[in-house]
């Protein structure tokens, strides 16, 4: 997390990519597809560079929890 | 008794069960795509959409077949149904109360809620009753039939289900308040090509038409007792093409109108990779098996061999013919589909479109060259979660696109296969 309520989506799409199943960004942008276009966030063009809203990972930390049962490490 | 069954017509390269295409599909397919849609649920209505599809289908399939038997009583068209749904590895279904108002039907073995016990666990509580949305659909358009209603009359609710935890899967089917306005399906589609014939490949040994010949003649019976099919580490089943491609082509409609541009493009990565783990799971299994070490592993002599092998199994599946135009071992494979069922069902449904249609076949083909030159198949590794993850990982790894369709006015259809 930064001061300006942003945290960088690197380290949580590379966390994702190793430790849960293949595509399981796709399945939890489906679920937040609502959360992400408010923010006005396109997650099929989420990179390294993205800056995620502090509020949105909270949402994608829930939803690994309801979906994967697993942890997302604090960035 | 008088039983629905299909063949395999060779000139068309498809599995024609009273004129409806049927394709193997296996339970990571079946799964992965529930499990994709669900996770769309808030805001698409996916199981009245799954339902519907399903319902259609088997109201097509069924008013063909009684047509035909116009002479069954209320009890041998029952026997009839139930007798499909095993011959197909959906599993048994057992009639235990059938009036007018109401059904009651049992399945101890269903296909879709123990291929999502074999994939995912037990399913969570908050989820839909159960996974086995095809079987509602396709009950509630046998009921339509049997009481001479129309399309669209009855409804199925799942009571139980295997993936829950309970001991049984259970429905019931009732009319429905108002009459949904559901539509016949296109039966065998667009088909392109009539008197088709495989042969063998040029540059490769391998013998297309003895696979063929060898994979179309194998039986695949259901289990008597279960009514599903083990096969190849997975459980298979004969399920209707027009379904996923139904199914799959109205989610995307819904996910463009929910979310535009955005909502299609992470659907669709979603419905190929429902291929990529279908073809990565059941290819792989076939070709660890005792019958390919025993048919064809001999005939092998290059890991090109092994992708011209695979190609000859998918085009007993039921999925069209496939012909490799162009193959750069371990870079480019380029295949010609003939007659693809994706493209007959979209063409005669929705006649052209401008995005990609395919999404079993890219998925699938990508995985053949993954298995064979990621996952190093002729190693003969155990197809498991762990080896899935460890080639689709990989940054060797395939991907394939879309290059020609007949539903963008190319005269055929085309993958290519190529580094991700």
């Amino acid at each position: 997390m930064t001061a300006t309520g942003t945290t960088s989506a690197q380290p949580i799409l590379a966390w994702i990519n190793e430790e849960l199943p293949p595509l399981s960004w796709n399945i939890i942008a489906m679920k937040m597809m609502r959360q992400f276009l408010q923010h006005k966030i396109m997650p099929s063009q989420v990179n390294d560079h993205t800056e995620l809203p502090d509020e949105l990972v909270e949402d994608i930390r829930e939803t690994i929890k309801s979906l994967y049962n697993q942890e997302l490490p604090q960035y | 008794m008088k039983t629905l069954r299909g063949y395999f017509d060779y000139e068309k390269g498809l599995y024609n069960a009273c004129d409806e295409p049927l394709v193997f599909h296996c339970h990571h397919y079946a799964s992965f795509l529930l499990f994709s849609l669900e996770s769309a649920r808030e805001y698409v209505d996916i199981y009245p959409l799954m339902h519907d599809a399903a319902q259609e289908i088997s109201y097509t399939q069924f008013s063909k077949f009684f047509t035909k038997n116009p002479d069954l009583t209320l009890e041998e068209k029952l026997e009839a149904i139930a007798d499909y749904h095993a011959f197909s590895g959906y599993g048994k279904l057992e009639f235990e109360k059938v009036t007018i108002d109401e059904i009651l039907v049992k399945s101890p073995h269903n296909f879709f809620s123990v291929g999502w016990l074999e994939k995912f666990g037990t399913k969570r509580p908050d989820d839909y009753p159960g996974a086995s949305l095809m079987t509602t659909g396709f009950l509630s358009g046998i009921a339509d039939l049997i009481f001479e209603k129309p399309l669209g009359s009855y409804q199925t609710e799942q009571l139980t289900c295997l993936s829950k935890g309970d001991d049984i899967s259970s429905f019931k089917i009732t009319p429905r308040a108002i009459r949904a306005n559901l539509e016949l399906t296109p039966s065998m589609g667009d088909i392109a090509e009539d008197g088709l014939k495989v042969i063998n490949h040029p540059d490769s040994n391998v013998n297309y038409e003895g696979i063929l010949k060898a994979f179309t003649e194998m039986p695949f019976d259901s289990e008597a007792d279960t009514g599903l099919k083990n096969a190849f580490g997975v459980v298979l089943s004969r399920i209707y093409g027009n379904y996923f491609s139904a199914v799959s082509y109205r989610f995307l409609y819904e996910m463009e109108k929910v979310a535009g541009e955005e909502g299609v493009k992470i659907a669709e990565e979603l419905l190929i990779e429902a291929g990529h783990v279908c073809s990565s799971f059941t290819l792989g299994g076939i070709m660890t098996s005792p019958e390919w070490y025993a048919m064809i592993k001999p005939t092998l002599e290059t890991q090109k061999d092994w992708v011209h092998a695979s190609v000859a199994c998918l085009n007993a599946l039921g999925f069209g013919y496939h012909e490799i135009t162009e193959f750069i071992p371990n870079e480019k494979l380029v295949v010609r589909i003939h007659n693809a069922y994706e493209s007959n069902y979209f063409v005669a449904r929705y006649g052209q479109s401008e995005r990609p249609i395919f999404f079993l076949q890219i998925g699938g083909l990508a995985a053949l060259m993954n298995l064979v030159y990621v996952g190093k198949i002729e190693e003969k590794p155990s197809i498991t979660a762990e080896f899935y993850d460890s080639f689709y990982k990989s940054k060797e790894r395939f991907k394939g696109v879309q290059t020609k369709s007949r539903a963008h006015q190319d005269a055929f259809d085309e993958i290519m296969v190529v580094k991700a």
